[in-house]
């Protein structure tokens, strides 16, 4: 996004504030997607760190690219969307049984419910660095550079966190065989 | 890329990514909100309080404290808060007796039966009707950098001046550059902390008390406005936020202007600055009678 957008934006320009929204959208629901793994959270999320952005662009310095600011921003709401919401549970979307899975595509499924569930495991800290390494190919000294953390805490939070997704993918998954299609009485 | 999961993770990543919802009917449900999110103004425009300056040491603030105070009945004292004041009457007193000497000998200098208004043949032009005015400075480049010390617990800095933009003004006399200069005074336990989410330096700490003094300069092609006021920073302990207090500023005109005067009242982050510009000088401060 250029920068007189953002800088008319920060004037209070709200057309200026309306084309970053509609610019910077799927960038931050992609990563707010990533990290709540649930649709509609995301989307929460993403325009609530807007409004966040919205309330503090005239306090942001301008020494530091628009897209790393509103990445923490985002981050910053989606531990607190998690936080309001205790309760939550993800939207994780079930794939259509009508077709019988083959059994390599089943042990794929199996393999991504183990994810999901490994990954649901993990902090938000230990989500947002894999997000956004392995999601947007952010390099880890560019992630320590968004996050402002130090490069060896974005080290040691992939490392664990993978090492957490590792733990999960070897635990045995609730259902070791191909589900049965389900027989529906006439 | 050495973990032999990353293309895994990154496979199911990519696989589960949810199609995300129209961007314009998003933006529209924001645009919608707006106008219920109070905007947080840039706390304070000086922007020596955004930049590290160079942070006392340790050594500086041992150097500088006071002796410890030999407690009489065993107790080790404690020393809270300042030890001395730092408001002297002796020195109110002694600006206010300046004062008003220095605008007894400009009455000397001028007395009312010469003055330009009595002499006859004077033309009987009365003053010019005020006019009113709004601008908006923007905070921008450094002119000067401050230099910051720290004596007795306080941390002084000097120096500081800024070359803010002169935002749409609606009197044309306005227009120009700005020069703004500012020495502070930091008491209380006021140190920086970078706050991500401002990606800004905020300050910090209980107590933080800033008092200052500025000047303002605006110069263009025709003359200029100069003027100096006093503001007032503190924390509010409730929301942590820092507030502040500038009330009023007042530029007297030089070259095509003199005579004239800028009456302003000043925002924090200087946006949506009122004033109005005037012929004559204000009233001179008074002086309160003395105490029976």
């Amino acid at each position: 996004m250029d920068q007189h957008v953002v800088a008319e934006a920060r004037r209070g320009d709200t057309g200026a504030f309306d084309s970053l929204v509609v610019g910077h959208h799927h960038r931050l629901f992609r990563v707010a997607h990533g990290i709540l793994r649930d649709s509609h959270l995301a989307e929460d999320a993403t325009q609530q760190a807007f409004l966040d952005i919205w309330r503090d662009i005239r306090r942001w310095r301008d020494r530091a690219k628009f897209e790393a600011w509103s990445y923490r921003v985002l981050v910053r709401v989606c531990h607190a969307e998690v936080k309001r919401r205790r309760d939550w549970v993800p939207d994780t979307e079930l794939l259509p049984t009508e077709v019988p899975l083959a059994s390599d595509q089943f042990g794929a499924v199996v393999q991504r419910d183990q994810l999901e569930r490994g990954f649901r495991q993990l902090s938000l800290d230990h989500r947002t660095v894999i997000v956004l390494h392995h999601l947007l190919d952010m390099t880890l000294e560019t992630v320590a550079e968004t996050l402002d953390i130090p490069l060896g805490t974005a080290h040691s939070r992939l490392s664990r966190a993978m090492q957490a997704l590792r733990a999960a993918m070897q635990q045995p998954s609730p259902s070791t065989s191909p589900p049965a299609r389900q027989e529906v009485a006439p | 890329m050495s973990d032999p999961m990353t293309p895994e993770v990154r496979d199911w990543m990519r696989r589960t990514h949810a199609e995300p919802p129209d961007a314009q009917q998003s933006a529209r449900q924001v645009m919608t909100r707006l106008p219920e999110v109070r905007q947080r103004s840039r706390w304070w425009p000086l922007p020596v309080l955004y930049r590290r300056t160079k942070a006392p040491t340790a050594a500086d603030a041992t150097d500088h404290q006071s002796s410890p105070i030999q407690a009489t009945n065993g107790h080790a004292a404690t020393v809270t808060g300042r030890t001395h004041l730092m408001f002297s009457p002796t020195k109110a007193i002694a600006v206010g007796a300046l004062v008003f000497a220095i605008g007894g000998v400009l009455l000397v200098a001028e007395p009312f039966d010469q003055r330009g208004d009595s002499v006859p043949g004077a033309t009987e032009a009365g003053p010019s009707e005020p006019v009113p005015f709004t601008v908006r400075f923007v905070p921008a480049g450094s002119v000067r950098a401050p230099v910051s010390t720290m004596e007795q617990g306080v941390t002084k800095i000097r120096g500081d001046c800024w070359a803010p933009v002169i935002v749409d003004p609606s009197d044309p006399r306005l227009a120009g550059t700005l020069t703004y200069c500012a020495d502070e005074d930091r008491y209380g336990p006021v140190q920086e902390r970078f706050d991500a989410s401002t990606d800004a330096y905020q300050p910090v700490g209980e107590e933080s008390l800033i008092v200052g003094n500025d000047t303002y300069r605006i110069e263009n092609a025709q003359g200029a406005w100069q003027g100096s006021s006093t503001f007032l920073g503190w924390k509010d302990p409730g929301s942590g936020d820092m507030l502040e207090d500038r009330g009023a500023l007042v530029l007297a005109g030089e070259g095509a202007y003199e005579g004239l005067f800028v009456a302003m009242t000043l925002l924090p982050d200087w946006s949506d600055i009122r004033g109005v510009i005037f012929d004559g000088p204000p009233p001179v401060a008074p002086v309160p009678p003395a105490a029976e």
